[in-house]
């Protein structure tokens, strides 16, 4: 007789889900467990000789009078150990037609709110609706085919929405989670999409964007911020906001805000060492305003100053820690020599007044509406040049 | 330069993080169980794993990990600098992950083996996770 022994539990259903309990016998709504995550290699199953092992727990349905090995899609016998079963990719391990099954791509066909829980997933993951305020996502590969609200998700390949990103102008959701507990960097985007790869979406509104690849954007860029290192197209209207990019940025419908609205578009450096940076200014001038907090507080009486001497140490250490990371950062940051000359801002449509452009040491303002145009470096210097059709007119 | 008492404190830190394994107070310990787990300070758990982590103590490995956290905490930071990882007790360390991100609280891999960062690479799962290399950087992430 022989038992199927689970390294993972195979009466787990994401159709029942309850709030997982915390040590602390607290559950958190935005964690439901939504998913068995399983990596390549790991072993799920083992088939164990109860001959050999008469004292093993077992449970009646998982005996199996021969050896019977239940392997099921990306699944296989282990190598060395033809009774163990392991997964041969990254995925979510269950039980589909009575054999183990590993899926790589995570079907999520609600909407990512109280019903799921906040996602973590290996492999590649598909919302089939919106991922709703507050919420958290991170996988492979995310395709959203609803909306993001004010949510974060973040994506170790892709990421790509179907609807839109309409994110919150506040700082609802925390990027750190002990920020509501009095501490922690400020300025944290409510609404987040950082990307390993590229970033595609329809439109977005305030919100950050941040991608290693290129972002596309179908519809219209409002008052959102993008960092972004390889290329950006926008097919509609960059309003508002900041883009920190070093390659083309590519702008069909409007460059800048009818109602002047400051928008800015920044090339030439690194757009991780600007948001690195940026990240550290932050933090910088919070801890001096802590510091300062502190510093007071502390000076009223002998007790307080007692109790609040650690934290002003501390506060003191992180002050000088994020200084040096600070100072550090600027002695490299440097002109991106190779790409900046090839930073180039096109924009077949409308450029308002008002846009700011920096490329490398060069700054422009646009100071009159103009159209078809495109801006670049040339000796040091940026220059707004009319675009090819229309010099040929 | 650092100032004299951040110094004190980060080798305070350090000595934390690297305290003697055989701890006569933490009574007999499995080998996976964290060495120096007990500091929850600034609402921070420190975890130091050494050995080697097989299939056989990956429950050990998992209460171990369970065990740093509690409802207060918000972060989470295991030294593995010291330590060896198998296929499956990554799996182990992706669904503690994947808890600490579904109760939205931050998880921190310090010092990784150059064995973990392989194994994490190899198996494509290095950008799902947060890697800090110096005392420093520890401190920079602690509550005040």
């Amino acid at each position: 007789m022989y038992y199927l022994h689970h390294y993972f539990d195979p009466d787990f259903s994401h159709m029942n889900l309850v709030p997982v309990e915390g040590l602390g016998g607290s559950a958190d709504p935005r964690f439901l467990g939504y998913v068995q995550n399983a990596v390549a290699g790991q072993v799920l199953a083992e088939l164990i000789d109860l001959d050999a092992f008469p004292n093993v727990k077992r449970d009646p349905r998982f005996l199996y009078p021969t050896r019977h090995l239940p392997i099921g899609p990306n699944c296989e016998p282990h190598k060395e150990n033809p009774d163990k079963i392991v997964a041969a990719a990254n995925g979510y391990v269950f039980y589909h037609n009575g054999l183990i099954s590993v899926k790589k791509l995570l079907n999520v066909r609600s909407n990512v709110g109280f019903h799921t829980g906040n996602i973590f997933f290996v492999g590649d993951l598909a919302v089939h609706g919106d991922v709703q305020t507050g919420f958290a996502v991170q996988a492979g590969n995310v395709l959203v085919k609803g909306h993001i609200e004010s949510a974060k998700v973040k994506g170790a390949g892709d990421v790509v929405c179907l609807s839109g990103v309409k994110g919150d102008n506040t700082s609802a959701v925390s990027e750190d989670p002990q920020k509501t507990a009095g501490a922690d960097e400020a300025q944290v985007p409510s609404t987040l999409i950082e990307a390993n790869g590229n970033i595609r979406i329809p439109f977005c509104e305030h919100v950050q964007l941040r991608a290693r690849g290129n972002i596309i954007i179908d519809g219209s860029c409002m008052h959102s911020t993008l960092y972004v290192e390889g290329n950006l197209v926008i097919k509609g209207r960059l309003h508002g906001g900041a883009v920190y990019a070093n390659g083309l940025v590519y702008v069909e419908g409007q460059l800048g805000s009818d109602y002047s609205v400051p928008t800015k578009i920044m090339m030439g450096y690194n757009p991780f060492d600007f948001l690195t940076l940026q990240k550290l200014e932050n933090q910088i001038a919070y801890l001096e305003d802590k510091l300062a907090f502190f510093e007071k507080m502390a000076g009223r009486n002998h007790v307080m100053e007692q109790e609040y001497a650690p934290r002003i140490e501390l506060m003191a250490a992180k002050l000088q820690i994020a200084m040096a990371k600070h100072r550090d950062l600027w002695r490299k940051f440097a002109i991106d020599e190779e790409n900046a000359p090839k930073c180039r801002i096109v924009v077949p449509g409308k450029v308002m007044p008002g846009c700011e452009i920096g490329i490398a040491r060069a700054y422009f303002k646009t100071d009159r509406m103009d159209s078809d145009t495109t801006f670049q470096l040339v000796d040091d210097e940026i220059i707004a040049r009319p675009n090819r059709k229309n010099c040929n007119e | 330069m650092l100032p004299p008492s951040t110094l004190v404190m980060r080798d305070n830190l350090a000595k934390t993080l690297l305290a003697d394994p055989v701890d006569p107070y933490m009574g007999p310990r499995f080998p996976c169980r964290p060495l120096t787990a007990r500091s929850r300070e600034r609402h921070t758990a420190f975890g130091m794993f050494t050995g080697q982590i097989g299939l056989s103590s990956v429950p050990e490995f998992t209460a171990a990990m369970r065990d740093l956290t509690s409802d207060n905490l918000s972060k989470v930071i295991f030294d593995f600098s010291q330590l060896t990882l198998t296929k499956s007790a990554a799996g182990a360390l992706v669904a503690f992950a994947a808890a600490m991100h579904g109760r939205n609280k931050r998880l921190y891999l310090y010092r990784t083996s150059s064995q973990i960062r392989g194994l994490l690479k190899e198996l494509k799962l290095a950008p799902f996770f947060s890697f800090l290399e110096t005392e420093n950087d520890i401190i920079a992430t602690l509550v005040v």
